[in-house]
């Protein structure tokens, strides 16, 4: 499963500032361009929102952004307590949504549901919170998938993968834990197994079967360098582990598109209607 | 070639043809009839290498800024465009109007599409505008004392939109450039909603003889070549360049299509000896961030001046133009060129794409079998 032995690729080792900066600017342009002050976010106390909580904090002022942190009754305590660090760290508010009454109201009469689907249901009363929040805030939501999880279809639509922007979306994990040290974030939330959190235990890596240190290099090899798969085996990684992701890749591609739409008119959304997304927001 | 009697054009290539010119000619007809090329070629030329002017780089007029300087106070307008956002995107322009006028500078460029920003879309015909229009009164008004280029979305003849740069002086529009090559591929989708511009042409400036390119362009030996080789003195490339590629950034050096622009822009200004102003745009639309970094090329390659990454900024510096003279008399491969070995090849190159074998059996030497 392990990729080619080697020093740390050049991609991993970006400058980190001008990556500050750059997604910094994203984020207070976009944000600002709507006529709107403020970002809201899910808090989770992992990494990745941590590190948007972070960018975000310092591109819109920390008092102009809002964490929230939104557990169910068997997420870890830990990740409300890395939650809470962030808040310290960064000067963000902060409030507190448990979901635990709406999740178990809907699955009351159905104990047979598998944990896909509760987590699924918990990842989409996030996306749900969070946009009612964002309306009564007038801020927008925040995203904070990373490119890994996005090309591995490593997260719920219209849940965790839903946002008005995302400014670590084109980062692989490995890149945004690189930002988040560089950042100086707090090291119990830098240097912790990857984790949905979405029942006692789970970790990223032993659902995936393999480690992000593993899977992003043949990434960047595939998607960035587009290698083809002779290549990616003269490189030295197995065939099955690349089998597997280029499958995960395949198959995901939904998620990455906006619902397809049959086309009957003579000009349809997303296909050939084709304005800017910050059309006239200067 | 007297590529450095600029203002004039090139001799031979519709300019005044000049004593040494018809010296040349003597000579050769003086010299007996030449084979008849065994293709015809349209336009026919009677072929020939003209000969070096005999005035030599050591006569090699520079032309001079009004006041008799022969450098010139060039100006790079950094700018953020609001996407759609025309009116807006006019204050922005005469507030570095403004600040060049405070530097008392000669000259100032704006990025590609200034006057509209890059990721139009189906917005292109919808925000295009002819030439001339009420709109860029105010542009007009202040190229009075200040040499302006800048972008907009043209509409040209038939309806078809442009990515256009215009160069305004002394009230007037002294020369149009359209974008010859749009861009179609990984994040780019010009040809979608643009015409690509149909030729590039050298222009008489009061600094000198200068050529118009955008972003694209410069990336196509070809547009370059046909500048230099246009009588240009120097090049102004207006550019929206997105950032792709931080990989290698960490040992201090620029994101990777940055790095590939100053390859080229220092690769041209060395290679053809003229200078090269290239700006580029700062801001972020749609998720692609513009990294600015805006540049002053000179003569001989050397960075003169570079604008910062990711940041509005006026960028400014003197350019001596007897450098370019000096350069050209010191390296003369622009002298020595041979356009008409040029022409002819790819005259040979288009038939054999077109399907034409007798295209292989013209250059001595080439196997037939």
């Amino acid at each position: 499963m392990s990729g080619p032995p080697g020093p740390p690729a050049a991609w991993a080792e970006l400058d980190y500032d001008l990556l500050r900066r750059i997604l910094v600017q994203f984020i207070r342009s976009e944000v600002q361009r709507t006529g709107l002050a403020r970002g809201v976010l899910g808090l989770s106390g992992g990494l990745d929102s941590s590190l948007v909580a972070a960018l975000a904090a310092e591109a819109l002022g920390p008092e102009q952004v809002l964490g929230l942190a939104m557990p169910y009754r068997t997420s870890s305590p830990e990740s409300l307590a890395h939650a809470r660090l962030m808040v310290e760290h960064t000067g963000i508010r902060f409030a507190v949504v448990e979901i635990t009454p709406m999740v178990d109201a809907y699955f009351a009469g159905q104990p047979e549901a598998s944990s896909l689907r509760r987590g699924n249901k918990m990842a989409r009363e996030r996306m749900s919170i969070l946009y009612d929040r964002s309306a009564a805030e007038g801020a927008l939501v925040l995203g904070t998938s990373n490119k890994s999880e996005i090309f591995l279809g490593y997260g719920t639509a219209y849940g965790d993968l839903a946002s008005a922007i995302n400014p670590i979306g084109d980062l692989f994990k490995t890149q945004v834990r690189g930002l988040s040290r560089f950042l100086g974030l707090p090291a119990a939330v830098v240097d912790k197994p990857p984790s949905a959190d979405l029942w006692a235990g789970q970790s990223d890596e032993a659902e995936l079967g393999f480690s992000y240190e593993q899977v992003d290099p043949l990434l960047y090899a595939m998607l960035d360098e587009r290698l083809e798969r002779e290549a990616l085996l003269a490189r030295g990684w197995e065939a099955a582990f690349v089998d597997r992701v280029t499958e995960m890749i395949r198959r995901s591609q939904f998620k990455r598109r906006l619902p397809v739409i049959a086309k009957v008119s003579r000009r349809t959304a997303d296909h050939d209607f084709l304005y800017p997304r910050d059309w006239g927001s200067g | 070639m007297a590529l450095l009697e600029t203002g004039n054009g090139v001799p031979g290539a519709g300019g005044q043809p000049r004593g040494e010119y018809r010296r040349a000619a003597a000579k050769s007809r003086a010299a007996g009839p030449k084979p008849k090329p065994r293709v015809a070629l349209r336009p026919r030329i009677a072929w020939r290498r003209l000969a070096a002017p005999a005035w030599g780089p050591a006569r090699a007029r520079v032309p001079r800024a009004p006041g008799g300087r022969v450098t010139i106070r060039l100006g790079l307008a950094q700018i953020e465009p609001a996407l759609g956002l025309p009116d807006r995107n006019l204050d922005l322009h005469l507030a570095a109007i403004e600040a060049a006028r405070a530097q008392r500078l000669d000259l100032l460029l704006f990025p590609e599409l200034s006057l509209t920003g890059y990721l139009l879309k189906d917005l292109v015909p919808e925000i295009a505008r002819p030439w001339p229009d009420p709109f860029f009164a105010p542009l007009v008004e202040a190229s009075r004392t200040l040499d302006l280029a800048f972008g907009f979305v043209e509409r040209g003849e038939g309806l078809l939109s442009h990515n256009s740069l215009a160069y305004l002086s002394g009230g007037r529009l002294l020369h149009l450039h359209r974008k010859a090559y749009l861009p179609t591929y990984g994040m780019f989708d010009e040809q979608r909603f643009f015409a690509a511009g149909d030729g590039l042409q050298a222009f008489p400036t009061r600094f000198g003889r200068l050529a118009l390119l955008i972003c694209e362009d410069l990336w196509h030996p070809s547009m370059p070549y046909l500048a230099f080789l246009d009588g240009a003195l120097g090049l102004l490339v207006a550019s929206a360049s997105p950032l792709r590629g931080l990989e290698g950034s960490a040992a201090g050096g620029l994101p990777a299509n940055a790095e590939f622009w100053d390859d080229l822009l220092r690769h041209h200004a060395r290679q053809y000896a003229g200078f090269i102003a290239f700006c580029n745009r700062c801001g972020v639309e749609d998720g692609s961030s513009y990294w600015g970094g805006s540049r002053l090329v000179g003569p001989e390659g050397t960075l003169v001046a570079a604008g910062p990454l990711h940041a509005p900024a006026l960028v400014s510096a003197e350019l001596d133009l007897a450098a370019v003279a000096r350069r050209r008399r010191d390296f003369a491969l622009l002298r020595d060129e041979r356009p008409e070995l040029v022409f002819r090849a790819l005259e040979r190159i288009l038939r054999r794409r077109a399907g034409n074998p007798d295209a292989e059996t013209q250059v001595p030497g080439s196997v037939v079998r």
